[in-house]
């Protein structure tokens, strides 16, 4: 271990409990071998000592008496969780939300793309359908078909008239 | 140290089966440590003293989901953290509240005193309260964490694993904040050394 680390762990260690014996042989070595860390181990034991030594706040004389006297008459099996994180922004508490509305929107969106694509998909195979009746169906007319329709079309209309003989007829049938 | 907290559990048993004078017992044991950690987060003594009431009274009615395998101070910290957090961030929400008297320690203006070097040869003692002062001004200019940190391991001596699991961090992040507010407290009184005051007072 070099110096350094070496000084930081044994400090570390110093600042929770007493090092033990073979901690301060390794602590000797360490000074022994520069005395800038004998400087330095004092300053740090220093300040150890006065964070130890900062006073107590005052604490009311009925303090005891007055936490006593607000309790409830039994404990709470239900009461509120104690070990609860400190509350956070109603957004933070809601931290989940995004994660599942990202979820629940990247879904729709997939939704949405699939129905689209089967959509289309059914729409081009609709106009394909069409396209192939209409090809078929709408072929061009012969010499003779044209010939016939030019003679339809010169016939004179011939005025309806309504056979009211028949639907007499047939109205008077049984 | 295995005895109090067997001690401690113990007496959360009985708590659970609704002893009132166990519970009172465990106020009496804990109300110091946690008044001066609420009062180290928040920076106010005053209110130091509401913030710990609450605690003790959360402490109580959760008494009945205690499990006597967790460590009933580390339990009780987490708590006064959590709550000091609450108060801090309630203080940050309305201003207004936070411009009560300043903390006691701020209150006879020690950063004068020790300004003032014509002041006549100073016994043991005073320099040990400029120093404390002092020691308590840089801590309370620290960050929460490292200062909640360095409270923490002044009180009941817990392990760096124990206030890990307090402040919600790893071991290893709780040595490094230690280790800043360390440097920081050091780098800040170390005009001091020279007068003596390191020796006369803290050299052991």
């Amino acid at each position: 271990m070099n110096q350094p680390s070496e000084y930081k762990d044994l400090l570390s260690n110093r600042w929770i409990r007493e090092l033990n014996g073979r901690e301060r042989d390794r602590l000797a070595r360490l000074v022994s071998a520069d005395p800038k860390w004998k400087a330095r181990w004092e300053e740090d034991m220093a300040v150890l000592e006065a964070v130890r030594r900062l006073p107590d706040v005052p604490v009311a004389s009925n303090f005891t008496s007055r936490v006593v006297a607000a309790l409830p008459c039994a404990p709470d099996e239900s009461g509120p969780a104690l070990l609860l994180p400190p509350k956070r922004s109603w957004f933070r508490r809601l931290s989940w939300a995004p994660k599942w509305g990202v979820g629940f929107g990247l879904a729709s969106i997939l939704a949405l793309a699939v129905f689209y694509g089967e959509y289309q998909r059914a729409k081009s195979m609709r106009l394909v359908e069409s396209l192939t009746v209409i090809t078929e169906s709408k072929t061009a007319p012969t010499m003779e078909e044209s010939k016939h329709s030019e003679f339809i079309q010169e016939l004179a209309p011939v005025p309806l008239e309504v056979d009211w003989e028949l639907i007499l007829a047939s109205d008077s049938m049984p | 140290m295995a005895e109090e907290i067997d001690s401690d559990a113990a007496l959360m048993l009985k708590v659970q089966e609704g002893d009132g004078a166990a519970f009172e017992a465990l106020v009496d044991r804990y109300k110091q440590p946690v008044v001066n950690l609420a009062a180290r987060i928040i920076g106010d003594p005053t209110e130091a003293e509401d913030v710990a009431q609450n605690v003790f009274l959360q402490a109580y009615k959760a008494a009945g989901r205690y499990k006597a395998t967790a460590k009933f101070s580390t339990w009780l910290f987490t708590i006064t953290r959590n709550l000091s957090l609450n108060e801090l961030r309630r203080r940050a929400r309305h201003p207004a509240d936070s411009m009560d008297a300043p903390p006691e320690w701020d209150r006879e203006s020690p950063s004068r005193q020790f300004e003032d070097r014509s002041a006549p040869l100073a016994s043991e003692e005073v320099l040990r309260a400029e120093l404390t002062e002092k020691i308590e001004e840089v801590l309370a200019e620290l960050p929460v964490n490292q200062r909640t940190a360095l409270v923490l391991l002044k009180e009941k001596g817990l392990s760096y694993e124990e206030i890990a699991g307090i402040l919600g961090c790893s071991v290893s992040a709780v040595k490094s904040l230690i280790h800043r507010g360390r440097e920081t407290i050091k780098k800040r009184i170390k005009p001091y050394l020279t007068d003596g005051a390191w020796d006369e007072s803290f050299k052991n």
